[in-house]
């Protein structure tokens, strides 16, 4: 009985986590399509700026959320992100130093995101001991395999 | 090696301390909105000190960069709220795969509004990460039953 019920809790949530990360992937890939749509629009040279006002759509959407039940930042939540922003800033600056000392962009691409999909994933299970079944073994295998495949231009 | 080379391996040491620390912030409890709130902000901090002082960017540009940055913003802010609450409900190696397989939907977008060119390992990119995605679904209704997952049941 209490295995059952414990069995239900976890498929709700698994297929919670589907919906939001099921969310979180078609969001995410309209997000980066913008730019794509300013290439289009022959404003490529606006790039950075496009960024700035990119991020400021981000917080405004942010602030927005937050003025429905505003809160209180915690320190561990300030740092915490720091680190997220530096890493984020950090990773697109030097993929576009590599890109601009002349690496093939389907180099760039296979390593800095099939490559981080082996790390991150390997760290989940190492250092967060996480369990992956083989469903999801097979799923990161096949994603792996076609972003590296989608980065060759 | 090729100095081009060494910022490949940073952009790939960047991207997947971002992705591990997604995962730290939900270890430490922090709470989804705060963290993308953060992020975002702090993101603008080391871009504009990267592009305004370190490359010598201005700020100004047309407003229709403004116009089509902004809701594309949006989208990313909507895609890392989500990905920090899915987080609560599943692993971060799949949540991480999840989120980048969003890389095929600027691709798919760009062949049907911008009838880009369609070659082969595209269209294979594509159906494999439509695969993954259902093997990621198929993992997520197995959470919480291992044992029948593992034997197959």
């Amino acid at each position: 009985m209490l295995q059952t019920v414990a069995n239900e809790q976890s498929s709700r949530a698994g297929a919670k986590w589907f919906a939001l990360m099921l969310l979180a992937c078609i969001t995410n890939g309209i997000g980066a399509f913008g730019l794509k749509v300013l290439a289009e629009h022959k404003l490529a040279s606006y790039e950075f700026q496009y960024l700035v006002m990119w991020y400021l759509g981000w917080l405004l959407f942010s602030i927005i959320v937050f003025l429905r039940s505003p809160f209180r930042f915690w320190n561990r939540e300030i740092w915490i992100s720091a680190a997220m922003g530096l890493f984020s800033v950090a990773g697109q600056f030097t993929a576009g130093l590599a890109l601009s000392r002349h690496v093939a962009g389907h180099v760039v691409f296979s390593v800095s995101t099939g490559g981080t999909l082996f790390i991150v994933a390997l760290a989940g299970v190492l250092l967060f001991k996480e369990r992956v079944g083989r469903y999801g073994m097979a799923g990161l295998i096949l994603g792996i395999t076609s972003i590296v495949l989608l980065s060759i231009s | 090696m090729h100095s081009g080379y060494i910022y490949v391996l940073l952009a790939l040491l960047s991207f997947s301390l971002l992705g591990i620390f997604h995962k730290v912030a939900e270890v430490r409890a922090c709470r989804p909105l705060p963290i993308s709130m953060l992020m975002c902000a702090w993101s603008m901090v080391f871009l504009i000190v990267i592009g305004v002082v370190l490359v010598g960017n201005t700020l100004a540009a047309p407003g229709s960069v403004a116009a089509l940055a902004l809701p594309f913003g949006v989208s990313a802010g909507v895609a890392i709220l989500a990905l920090q609450t899915a987080l609560g409900f599943g692993n971060i190696a799949t949540s991480w795969l999840a989120v980048n397989l969003s890389a095929g939907l600027p691709t798919l977008l760009s062949i049907i509004l911008y009838h880009e060119e369609v070659r082969w390992w595209k269209v294979l990119a594509l159906i494999l990460m439509a695969l993954s995605m259902v093997l990621l679904w198929k993992d997520s209704q197995t959470q919480g039953a291992p044992d029948a997952a593992d034997s197959g049941e």
